[in-house]
């Protein structure tokens, strides 16, 4: 065992050292899971999109590896979640200083079973924002994995002024197991330069951009190649064309840009605002040989932040307000196939916007802290979220809205067993409460009797408009390997029951368990 | 110089997503929310002997989006609003009778026409064919679970009051053998004035062998055979063993059965029948045409080179028939399902819709409507025998999805049919 938990450490160091030989700053003696939540909820820079503001946060070194097993079933999901899964999941995380620099790096792979899905053939992620895909009727299972890697660097060029870089790559590959299938791969590879100028201890402004680019491509087929399935390419709200086939080839392309400004005023409090906005255009065109345009998505996300932190002798004080606006147009073309020699292929003649799908996230969460070290004994948490989406599709007029407000209370102890390899239980719980304050499906398009306007999207309404509430319990023990070496291995596991009170759902639960270290 | 090399490379690798990134951004700027289009129709009439359209049927169908339009037409202008721009396919239709006296079923249209803003105005040409008295009745082509193909089956019916006669009318399947958007390009000197067809086949007869009376029907099988026995496929709907005619390929699997044998006539610019084992139309629904060729004129595309042609697209070296659109009586046009529609391949004069099925080996297939009137009864002619539907657009005339029945309606077997025959 702890053969395996060296070795767990050893490649989770060899992953920093990619940037060379550390030299550190601040180092705690006992990096306990409590004092790891501390740690993050004080490193306000690491939340925005500035990596250049690292400069200015006392973060200490620190770094994890975690290793978990996920399970859930339960009737209460969207139909394009599935009925049960499971997964497994490898993170590593690290930061640290390198002479002035200011190092921070991530990975993470998750692989994922989803089973008893429907209405989703042709795209790994249905939630992303991107509503043109194909979808069936039948019942299928999904394998999908997903690799993340990021990391960010910061350098104070002087006194007042530091630049930053963050860069993200992600890759995620997904197959669907029942025809009509698709292997899809999928990649986001993003970039965030930044600046953070300094006026003096007090103020500190920055300055960050984003581009992303992202691609996704799906192949589906029929492995019964005497049997032609039934699918639906969609375009909205229900909105849809039947096929009879094997399906077809997709192209997801995608670029982003965006900024965001950043004020920090570090005084007796540490406040750090941050607004944002995000611009993506992402097209999907069909088939790999003979090109052609069916949809594009205009993706406008405006977010806007604000942290209050007060760091007492005592206690430590956390308000954290978020408002996030997305607003995503989606772009239909009309194309028509030209088979004269100069013009071989599909040629688009005109492009206009049929749907648009508005989100407005607002929430808070207030924390207190009893400080014990540089960790905590106790932690309470407040929080309050509300929720207003509203899509239509233009012509014919359709449209799709639901508003909830969310409540939660928690929070969690952490029990000192023993100082003699400082032996820890963080147990917490979290109740929490979702109540619809609205919602309705009003489709007037064609085909009202497809299966996608008739148990896809209004399924997928009641869900959204359900209330439903819900406990989430957690426990932690955790210790040091040996008394004089600071790293320490835990022991995790977590149970989420989530109950709904509309419709013919029933409940949710998750449970999972994972194994880690922190040094 | 390494370092300056080195950002050379960042800067034309930041420059390259870049610039992807201001085209599509470009672009995607430029749109606008979708509003009603106003479109304008102008009209000209390809007979001599009809001067006027008022009182047709114009329809605007998007059937990608399942859009309709109706409104009719009065004068040769007509100005439609509301239309949400796409991809429409345009009908004028109806019976008009002309100066002469006779009755004619016009038909005019374009399919897969482009309406936007900046290409809202379209020219139709409206002509006609004089109502046919042979017609299509019933057509199974998608086959039985689990693939089982060889249960096709083609019915005619005598439509009319009088007798007719089968011998020397021309059936065939035409090309593409699917509904698809990537149609063929065919020889610019053939105008608008011909189908082409993959495989074409004839009545035998002298002339007179074989009659059809009104309200009789003839059914050409695949293979004339009960299709439901142990040794085919007890999943098939139907016993063809009845059938009056079949298409047999001499394919000693599938013996020659007692229905007689249509003529083969031409495939890949030969009279021979070729290798394929068996006459087999799409099972998603093909596009097929009865023919007659006038008195007095002959019909060889074997051997007349201004009757045959390849794919001008293709590289493919398949010979195909050209069939005088003049020549027909009466066409069918099937694809896979409704959005398929605006893949039609037949021309409108034709049949101005599409049917089909919406599934492969199922069963099922598309059965012709009995005419009603306004009040709801069906039509007969004096003798009793049903009149059909026969609009000339199948989308409309046909039933979909209909459990397959020889001799619906319980129409009358010809009397020269082999079962009637002493032993």
């Amino acid at each position: 065992m702890k053969k395996y938990i060296s070795r767990i450490g050893i490649y989770g160091g060899f992953l920093l050292s990619l940037f060379a030989t550390p030299l550190f700053a601040q180092e705690y003696s006992d990096l306990t899971p409590a004092a790891l939540e501390k740690i993050n909820l004080n490193n306000v820079w690491q939340k925005t999109s500035n990596a250049a503001g690292a400069v200015w946060s006392d973060t200490p070194k620190y770094s994890y590896v975690d290793a978990g097993y996920e399970y859930y079933n339960g009737s209460f999901h969207r139909p394009q979640q599935g009925a049960d899964g499971n997964s497994l999941h490898f993170k590593s995380e690290g930061n640290l200083i390198l002479n002035k620099t200011r190092v921070w790096g991530f990975f993470s792979y998750n692989r994922d079973n989803i089973n008893g899905t429907q209405f989703n053939s042709s795209i790994i992620d249905p939630y992303r924002g991107m509503p043109y895909y194909v979808a069936d009727t039948v019942m299928s299972n999904w394998k999908n994995q997903h690799y993340n890697m990021a990391f960010r660097v910061a350098y104070p060029l002087n006194a007042h002024l530091a630049i930053g870089l963050e860069g993200r790559y992600q890759a995620d590959l997904g197959a669907k197991q029942m025809d009509p299938r698709t292997l899809n791969r999928q990649m986001t590879l993003t970039l965030k330069p930044s600046v953070v100028y300094s006026l003096n201890e007090y103020h500190h402004f920055g300055v960050s951009f984003e581009y992303y680019s992202l691609k996704e491509e799906s192949e589906m087929s029929n492995v019964n190649a005497n049997v032609d399935q039934t699918y639906y390419k969609l375009y909205g709200l229900g909105t849809a064309v039947i096929g009879l086939g094997s399906g077809r080839s997709t192209n997801y392309i995608g670029n982003n840009v965006g900024g965001a400004l950043q004020y920090q005023y570090f005084g007796n409090v540490n406040i750090l605002l941050e607004g944002s906005y995000n611009r993506k255009i992402e097209d999907v065109r069909v088939s790999f040989s003979t090109p052609q345009d069916d949809s594009s998505v205009r993706d406008n996300i405006w977010r806007g932040s604000a942290v209050f932190i007060k760091d007492g002798k005592s206690f430590l004080n956390s308000l954290s307000l978020i408002y996030i606006n997305r607003r995503i147009d989606g772009i239909q073309y009309i194309t028509q196939y030209d088979n004269t020699t100069s013009q071989l292929g599909w040629q688009t003649l005109y492009s206009n916007v049929r749907s648009k799908y508005d989100t407005d996230d607002l929430s808070a969460i207030y924390t207190l802290m009893k400080k014990r070290d540089n960790e905590y004994s106790w932690v309470a948490n407040a929080s309050v979220s509300y929720q207003n989406k509203k899509d239509i599709y233009l012509m014919p007029y359709s449209d799709k809205k639901a508003q909830n407000l969310k409540m939660g209370l928690g929070g969690k102890i952490n029990s000192n067993l023993s100082n003699k390899l400082s032996k820890r239980l963080l147990t917490g719980i979290d109740l929490f409460y979702n109540k619809n304050l609205s919602g309705e499906y009003n489709y007037q398009g064609s085909h009202a009797d497809y299966p996608i306007v008739k148990r896809f999207e209004t399924v997928d309404l009641n869900y959204l408009i359900t209330n439903y509430y819900g406990i989430n319990l957690s426990a932690v023990y955790s210790q040091r390997i040996k008394e004089d070496l600071k790293a320490d291995i835990y022991i995790k596991a977590n149970y989420k029951y989530t109950k709904a009170k509309d419709f013919e759902f029933n409940h949710r639960s998750i449970i999972e368990f994972s194994i880690g270290s922190n040094f | 110089m390494a370092m300056k090399k080195y950002q050379l490379y960042i800067g034309v690798l930041i420059s390259f997503f870049l610039n992807s990134a201001c085209d599509s951004f470009k672009d995607a700027e430029k749109v606008e929310d979708v509003a009603p289009l106003t479109v304008t129709l102008k009209t000209s009439i390809g007979l001599e002997t009809v001067s006027s359209l008022d009182g047709l049927k114009v329809k605007f169908d998007n059937y990608t989006e399942d859009l309709h339009y109706v409104r009719t037409m009065k004068g040769k202008e007509l100005e439609v609003d509301s239309i949400i721009p796409g991809i429409y396919s345009v009908t004028i239709s109806g019976e008009v009778n002309d100066s002469e006296g006779n009755d004619y079923y016009m038909n005019g249209g374009i399919v897969n026409q482009p309406l936007y803003p900046g290409k809202s105005e379209i020219n139709v040409s409206v002509s006609g064919l004089k109502i046919s008295p042979l017609i299509f009745k019933e057509i199974y082509f998608a086959g039985s679970s689990p693939s089982y193909f060889r249960d096709q089956f083609y019915e005619l019916y005598n439509n009319s009051n009088k007798l007719l006669y089968l011998d020397g009318i021309y059936f065939a399947d035409l090309c593409p053998t699917i509904a698809t958007t990537n149609l063929p390009v065919w020889p610019s000197e053939d105008g608008h004035n011909y189908v082409y067809a993959n495989r074409v086949w004839k009545f035998p007869g002298n002339g007179t062998t074989y009659p059809l009376a009104p309200g009789e029907s003839c059914v050409i099988a695949q293979f004339a055979a009960n299709h439901k026995l142990a040794i085919y496929n007890p999943n098939s709907p139907v016993d063809c063993s009845s059938a009056d005619f079949e298409f047999n390929m001499n394919n000693k699997n599938y013996p020659d059965q007692p229905a007689y044998d249509m003529s083969h006539v031409f495939y890949n610019g030969k009279a021979a029948m070729g290798t394929v084992p068996q006459y087999l139309t799409s099972v998603m629904g093909g596009a097929y045409v009865i023919f007659q060729v006038p008195a007095g004129q002959t019909y060889d595309p074997v051997n007349n080179a201004n009757l045959h042609t390849k794919n001008l697209a293709s590289s493919s070296s398949t010979v195909y028939a050209k069939v005088p659109i003049s020549y027909v009586l009466d066409a069918v046009e099937a694809g896979q399902n409704a959005s398929m529609i605006s893949a039609k391949r037949i021309p409108q004069v034709l049949d101005a819709g599409m049917t089909y099925v919406g599934s492969t080996y199922c069963g099922l297939d598309i059965a012709r409507k009995r005419l009603v009137d306004d009040s709801g009864n069906i039509m007969s002619h004096d003798d009793g025998s049903i009149i059909f539907q026969d609009t000339n657009n199948s989308t409309d005339d046909f039933e979909r999805g209909a459990v397959p029945v020889l001799r619906r309606y319980n129409t009358k077997m010809p009397s020269w049919n082999h079962t009637l025959q002493s032993k």
